[in-house]
């Protein structure tokens, strides 16, 4: 009984070690194929078909503050006479309270941008109420704690960051409550104000080539079909479906490709309609 | 019990721990190490003046696979795109395209983490893939964090 017992635990053992041998020598065939990856010809950097495709349907969406970013570089701007800071903070519905957030984000940024600490501390209020409407107001009051201490030094370059990550803790926490839908609304207000704060001294100050930064056909059509996307509630809502409308307009206003140069003309137009929407959003 | 029982029960035992330890285990390569490899350059990179987003956007990719995105990105703005990948990966790359499929940025270092940098020279799309392009294993994650300035 002894020596059956040992026959199958050498069975095991050689089974054991015959598994390890081919794991090791799994490993050295891995290893070679890493050598000749690092030591072979330049990496392949060639796009497929396939790549694009799925490039088409995979978009990340910009911060509000980076075209803000972006003009403040072009152009010295008037900052302060861009945003209306509107401090209206009463909306019947979550709708309109997660595109007024939006808006109001992108107003923050505009404070930052003038250093107004008056209209920053008006926004980052407003900001709060409509949070805590939206059932994310502890999340968004820790980090106003720690905007205000910021704004309270001065310290206008820090702000700009921690206000980014502000509004990705706002999007992440009301994805988290199951309302994606609102997610996007709360995006698209804030890429909404940032288009017409834009537009606004574009308008006033044309030139051919600071124009360019309307041109955001790609994240138009983004929008869109996230409008469409949107749950039966949400594109019944008289506001979200103006503002899909508004979308359609602002595209056509636009010229066509990418590459296309944008006319004083289309500045006007895009301007006229992005702030008949953020009009119709602040007033719910 | 039968000692000529006991022992093979035991020795069966032993080996199905030793066969267990030996399979991959993915559940210990976490989203929480791609996020930690992204993050690394976070400090250097607000060092460089950048705001540096909290946001990831994350995924799994198998050994040799790749993923590609569309991004607007803002004329005369500079970027910084950070690709972090869990402990399975061995060698993570990222690749910054422009509205015509150019290639104008990749980072092609063989390690976990990739970053590519770039100044935006217009408004518009661009393009950004993410390349597993060694992995210990399959599914493997990766977290994209991004900054600007």
């Amino acid at each position: 009984m002894q020596r059956l017992f040992l026959i199958v635990f050498l069975c095991l053992l050689w089974s054991c070690a015959s598994e390890g041998q081919s794991h090791t020598s799994q490993n050295q065939t891995q290893q070679a194929q890493k050598e000749n990856k690092e030591e072979g010809p330049e990496k392949d950097y060639t796009i497929s078909e396939a790549d694009k495709q799925q490039a088409a349907g995979n978009y990340l969406v910009p911060s509000p503050g980076e075209i803000l970013s972006a003009l403040n570089k072009l152009d010295r701007v008037d900052w302060t006479q861009l945003a209306s800071f509107n401090q209206n903070a009463n909306y019947e519905n979550k709708y309109a309270r997660s595109l007024n957030l939006g808006v109001r984000v992108a107003d923050a940024f505009v404070a930052i941008n003038a250093e107004d600490a008056e209209s920053f501390g008006e926004m980052s209020t407003i900001i709060f109420d409509l949070g805590q409407k939206l059932g994310i107001g502890r999340v968004i009051s820790e980090k106003r704690a720690d905007l205000d201490e910021l704004a309270g030094r001065g310290a206008w370059s820090d702000m700009r960051a921690e206000l980014d990550n502000v509004q990705t803790e706002i999007q992440s926490e009301v994805e988290a409550l199951g309302e994606s839908d609102l997610v996007v609304l709360a995006s698209l207000g804030g890429w909404l104000e940032g288009l017409r704060v834009v537009s606004g001294h574009l308008k006033d100050n044309y030139s051919e080539d600071n124009s360019e930064l309307l041109n955001q056909g790609g994240l138009i059509g983004y929008y869109a079909g996230q409008l469409d996307g949107l749950g039966s509630d949400a594109t019944t809502n008289r506001l979200v479906s103006a503002v899909r409308d508004g979308l359609e307009s602002i595209q056509s206003a636009l010229p066509e490709g990418e590459a296309a140069k944008v006319s004083q003309e289309s500045v006007q137009e895009v301007n006229d309609v992005s702030s008949a929407l953020i009009s119709l959003i602040e007033k719910g | 019990m039968n000692s000529f029982f006991k022992h093979i029960l035991i020795g069966l035992t032993t080996v199905m721990i030793i066969g267990l330890c030996m399979i991959p285990q993915n559940g210990y390569a976490t989203l929480d190490e791609a996020k930690r490899a992204a993050s690394k350059i976070y400090y250097q990179l607000m060092s460089l003046g950048f705001n540096v987003r909290d946001s990831y956007s994350t995924g799994t990719l198998d050994d040799g696979e790749s993923t590609t995105f569309s991004r607007t990105f803002y004329s005369g703005n500079d970027y910084a795109m950070v690709v972090g990948g869990c402990s399975y990966a061995r060698d993570i790359d990222v690749y910054i395209y422009d509205r015509y499929w150019n290639l104008i940025d990749k980072d092609t270092d063989t390690d976990q983490v990739a970053v590519a940098t770039f100044t935006a020279w217009y408004t518009g799309t661009y393009y950004i893939k993410i390349r597993m392009y060694d992995a210990t294993s399959d599914g493997v994650h990766w977290a994209l964090q991004y900054a600007y300035r």
